[in-house]
Order: C-alpha cells, then sequence, then structure tokens
C-alpha cells in the first residue's frame, strides 16, 4: 500500500516518538510512505481563529502538492491535521463560491478528490490476521484503556471513522495483541489541547478526569493515537498528580508503540525513552522492556 | 499563525515563550520544558519549510482577497 505521508508540525518535535514507532509498524505491515513535498503547516489549532479562508486554504495546499505528485491517498498520523484535511475536502465539494477562491489564491485547481485516512483505519484495512502475523510477543498483563480524543472521531459527518461516542479501533487492534482493553466512558473526552498554553489549568482538571477514570477502570496503560493528547496525559502528568494530590504514575503511550512492542521493536526503535512518564515498571514487570 | 508565516511550520517552544511572555508568566511550565528539551520532544531552533516562500504568498493572496471584499 503506498500513501503521501503529512507528518505535520507535532510530529516533528513533541511527538516525534509518534513518528518513529508509525514508520515502524508502517514498515512491518508494508505500508509505503512518501513524504508530501515541501508540506507546511495546515493551521489546524490556529487559521480559524485568523480567517476562514484561511484555515480551507493551508490544508488545501497541503493536499494540491500531494496531487500535484500523482498521489490520491494520503495518511496522517494527527487528528487535529486529520480532522482538518477531512474537513477542507467537504468544504470544497459542497461549497463552490468557497473553491473559486481557494482556486484564486493557488495556482493549481484543487477539488477535494484526496483521499484522507489516520492510520488506524488502514491497519484495520490490512487486516487484524496480518497484525497478529507479524507479532512476536503478545501484550498479555496490560490492561490498556484506548482513548481516541475528541478529534478522530467527531464531527461524524466529516471524519467518517468509526463509531462516534464508542470508537473501537484500537480497542480491537490491542485484543488482536493480546493485551486487555479495557471498557471505559472517556474514550473520546476532551483533554482541553487548543488551551494547553493559555488556561493550562483547565487542561489539567480535564486530563485530570482522563486519568482518573482510566486509572478506575484498572487500566495500568493508556494508549493514544494523537500526539496533542499524548501530550497532555504523559507530559503534564507530574502537575496534575502536585494539582489534585493524587498519584498515577500510568505511562501513556502511542498505538504504535505498543504495536511496535508487540512486533519486536527495541524499546528506542519506537521511541519509548522519550516519555515523561517511565513506561519502565510497568513494562518491566511483564518483560515487555 | 506568524511562526507558520515565518518558519512554514510550528515552532512550539517559540509559540510558548511568545504566549507566555504576552499573557506576563515567562516561566510557567518551565517543569515541563526542561524534560522535554532533555528528551528532544522540544526543539530548541525552529526548522524551516522549503514551503514557506508559497504559504507566504498564499497568505498574502487571502489577505488582499479579504481586504477587497471588506471595501
Amino acid at each position: 500500500m503506498r500513501f503521501t505521508y503529512f507528518p505535520g508540525c507535532t510530529l516533528q518535535t513533541s511527538g516525534y516518538d509518534y513518528t518513529l514507532s508509525f514508520k515502524y509498524v508502517a514498515e512491518a505491515l508494508g505500508i509505503d510512505l512518501v513524504e508530501v513535498r515541501d508540506w507546511v503547516c495546515c493551521g489546524a489549532l490556529s487559521a480559524s481563529a485568523t480567517s476562514n479562508l484561511l484555515s480551507v486554504a493551508l490544508p488545501a495546499l497541503n493536499l494540491s502538492h500531494a496531487e500535484q505528485e500523482g498521489f490520491d491517498q494520503m495518511i496522517t498520523p494527527c487528528p487535529a491535521c486529520f480532522s482538518r484535511f477531512k474537513a477542507t475536502n467537504v468544504e470544497l465539494k459542497k461549497n463552490s463560491g468557497l473553491r473559486e477562491k481557494i482556486h484564486q489564491v493557488f495556482d493549481y485547481k484543487y477539488h477535494g478528490k484526496m483521499r484522507v485516512y489516520h492510520p488506524l483505519e488502514v491497519f484495520l484495512e490490512i487486516g487484524l490476521e496480518t497484525v497478529q502475523e507479524k507479532m512476536r510477543r503478545k501484550l498479555s498483563g496490560l490492561n490498556i484503556a484506548c482513548y481516541y480524543g475528541c478529534l478522530l472521531t467527531r464531527p461524524p459527518e466529516v471524519c467518517q471513522f468509526d463509531q462516534v461516542e464508542d470508537p473501537q479501533s484500537m480497542d480491537s487492534i490491542v485484543h488482536a495483541l493480546g493485551g486487555q482493553p479495557v471498557p471505559w466512558s472517556f474514550k473520546t473526552e476532551c483533554c482541553g489541547n487548543a488551551m494547553t498554553l493559555t488556561r493550562s489549568d483547565m487542561v489539567l482538571k480535564l486530563s485530570n478526569d482522563i486519568l482518573r477514570e482510566a486509572k478506575e477502570a484498572g487500566a495500568n496503560v493508556i494508549a493514544v493515537a494523537c500526539p496533542l493528547c499524548q501530550a497532555n496525559l504523559d507530559g503534564r502528568q507530574r502537575q496534575i498528580e502536585e494539582a489534585y494530590q493524587i498519584r498515577y504514575r500510568i505511562p501513556v503511550l502511542y498505538i504504535t508503540q505498543l504495536m511496535g512492542l508487540a512486533f519486536g521493536a527495541s524499546p528506542k526503535e519506537i521511541g519509548l525513552q522519550k516519555l515523561l512518564t517511565s513506561p519502565q515498571e510497568v513494562l518491566g514487570s511483564i518483560g515487555l522492556m | 499563525m506568524s511562526l507558520a508565516a515565518r518558519f512554514g511550520r510550528m515552532y512550539e517552544l517559540g509559540l510558548a515563550l511568545l504566549i507566555n511572555l504576552k499573557m506576563l508568566t515567562p516561566f510557567k511550565d518551565i517543569d515541563l520544558a526542561t524534560p522535554m528539551l532533555r528528551r528532544g520532544k522540544l526543539k530548541p531552533f525552529p526548522h524551516s519549510s522549503r514551503g514557506v516562500k508559497e504559504l507566504r504568498q498564499v497568505m498574502g493572496r487571502i489577505q488582499k482577497l479579504e481586504q477587497n471584499e471588506e471595501v
């Protein structure tokens, strides 16, 4: 399977462990990735506050680059980028006035035809049997709360990803790899990332709710598929513990890091050393690290 | 969007510093930045995209188009 690959700004920096593990898993599953030529920020987090036209133009610019390179399907691991690309395609297809404006500011006429996928969709398309075939060791002993965040499934008419309130993609992968997905009700709650720099008090509250629910559901690991959620739940975990006088120490791994572990990757190959909440105790206790 | 216009991509450390300075809380999240820098999760310097020139051109055209619409 061949895709044009849009990493997004976060996967170059704070989410670099997602990049490492995603590329490892993609190679193992035979997914061929070609990075979008001269890609730029898709404006997912701030363009709409500047200009509605800009919030469509930035994703469309990247999509048009990919189309000009001859691709018709794109993969992007960041749900914020994924959501903006999908929304841009929908808007360009249905709003001829907007499409006309975009054609005025670009030298290339993009019509919204690029198919955009999140890696979870592609992994499931390849099939759980193939995923299991690549498994070298089981994730048994891990009780995993699969946290999808608020951007992957919503708005459903745009994202068309899994079930809106109770998505199962990650759960089924975890189950196929011998881990135990825990049932819980906070799968698609918001961690508050859009306000992480301006209202961190609110982010601590929302992220604390998620960590508390995961712990109460019996999870010893949280699996995520979003670099923004990961930064809050993992990176801010010490701040949350301090603010709420509670001890979680629950590692927050990307689903691709868990898949990489199951496929036999070394911790360094999938960036486990980059996690701020160490997974050593949990993974070491069951011989995975 | 000023950082994206300058480098073509988001510069996370620069954005955090700018917002903290504007909010008069320059040392907020310093406890988070230090381990992130040590683990390479924050880059001290921005990385420019080769597409930045085209991005600025598009942003300029949008600005003109929106100004014309307002008139």
